[in-house]
């Protein structure tokens, strides 16, 4: 016989071989297994979350795409008195949709930071890249193999967001026991997330694949600089 | 399992080994329990098997096909395999010992060139080499991706189908001699 002739013979037998393999193998409700708990959450958690991503995603995401700017993000600060420092303003009293060009990110109508916050610890493998502080902002870069992630902590007072996406929907989060906006860029495959600590508007961004797992390190996990504060 | 989500780029990928997951993890479990007989090693061979699959889950076209359903079955059994090693584990395959058993070789050399016979010889071979055969020889799949499914070297498998094939050949050409 020849070699090829026998190859078949083993391709042949194979498929025979996997084919009883399939069918002795019960269904679902016959095996009865119970995956364990932390199998389980571990399943439900990445898929919950990655659904989450994709209703975000289809609802704006598409649509997003087409814009010129794709999205672009404003935080718009409106000072306030003093007296609101400490007080944590409710996001849907301040949430505008506005379709807004480039040009208008990043405006201020004024004041000052006080007191800079900085992260208590950094995520692992993670390290401080660049570290901006204005009057009226700071920026924290941190950088891991090439994968970053930005925190911006700017002046006091109430937040207004603007995307340039009519009709966004914005996530509502909470995380570490704080409330969080959130939303995707899938166009340039962001996530962000806008809190408040100790009455300090918060913004990070980092990429779509991390963002939660960052999120979930950055947020609540703030603290005051000191002047004895590293860099870290 | 976080990571799984991670190491896929598009989104219809995603839903894709979503939907895979929950319709195939507990048959996976059972083909690596088969293997293993320890509830949590085999959840442990599900996971591996998971990553691999995730890895080439864009080579999968039709969740609900017999294909599929037999490549997910063949990682686990893999990645089963691979626990039973490094655990020094015996490897019990029910069904290996139920054929083996009645096994002779006066049976075998009647039954030359038939699909029994064919059989038998195939279940001399390592269970591991055959789950590797099987994806290259009906599967079809090329070296590098059953190496990424297995999470193997591309060396290792085409040393692996190389030694079954030839462990093959071998067999039944004795048999041929007899």
């Amino acid at each position: 016989m020849k070699q090829s002739d026998i190859d078949e013979l083993l391709r042949q037998a194979l498929e025979r071989e996997k084919d009883r393999e399939l069918s002795q193998i019960p269904d679902k409700e016959e095996i009865g297994h119970v995956f364990s708990p932390e199998f389980d959450k571990k399943a439900k958690e990445s898929f919950s979350r990655h659904a989450n991503k994709i209703d975000r995603i289809n609802t704006f995401g598409r649509r997003a795409a087409v814009f010129f700017v794709t999205i672009a993000v404003a935080l718009v600060v409106m000072m306030t008195a003093r007296s609101n420092i400490k007080q944590n303003p409710d996001f849907s009293y301040v949430i505008k949709w506005h379709q807004i060009d480039i040009s208008d990110n990043y405006k201020y109508s004024g004041g000052i930071i006080e007191q800079v916050y900085e992260l208590s610890a950094v995520p692992d493998g993670y390290s401080l890249k660049l570290c901006s502080e204005y009057p009226s902002k700071t920026i924290y870069l941190y950088e891991n193999d090439g994968k970053e992630f930005t925190i911006e902590q700017t002046i006091p007072g109430r937040m207004t967001i603007q995307i340039a996406e009519a009709e966004t929907e914005i996530e509502n989060l909470e995380i570490n026991g704080i409330e969080v906006l959130s939303f995707i860029s899938e166009k340039i495959n962001l996530n962000y997330y806008f809190w408040y600590e100790d009455g300090y508007p918060f913004y990070l961004s980092a990429p779509y694949d991390i963002g939660d797992g960052i999120a979930s390190e950055v947020i609540g996990n703030m603290v005051e600089k000191t002047s004895s504060s590293t860099t870290q | 399992m976080l990571l799984l989500m991670a190491v896929i780029d598009k989104e219809e990928d995603k839903q894709k080994f979503e939907e895979l997951y929950y319709k195939y993890r507990d048959k996976m479990w059972y083909s690596a329990n088969r293997i293993l007989n320890d509830s949590q090693a085999a959840e442990d061979a599900v996971q591996e098997a998971l990553f691999g699959i995730a890895r080439n889950i864009s080579s999968i076209k039709d969740v609900d096909s017999k294909m599929t359903f037999a490549y997910v079955t063949t990682a686990a059994k893999n990645a089963a395999l691979n626990i039973a090693e490094k655990n020094k584990a015996v490897i019990i395959d029910i069904t290996q010992i139920s054929s083996i058993s009645h096994d002779n070789s006066e049976s075998l050399f009647n039954a030359l060139e038939t699909n029994d016979y064919v059989d038998r010889i195939l279940k001399t071979i390592p269970e591991k080499y055959r789950q590797v055969m099987y994806l290259r020889f009906v599967q079809e799949l090329k070296i590098n991706d059953i190496a990424s499914l297995l999470g193997e070297s591309n060396a290792a498998v085409r040393q692996q189908i190389k030694r079954g094939r030839n462990m093959f050949i071998d067999a039944y050409r004795k048999g041929e001699k007899s």
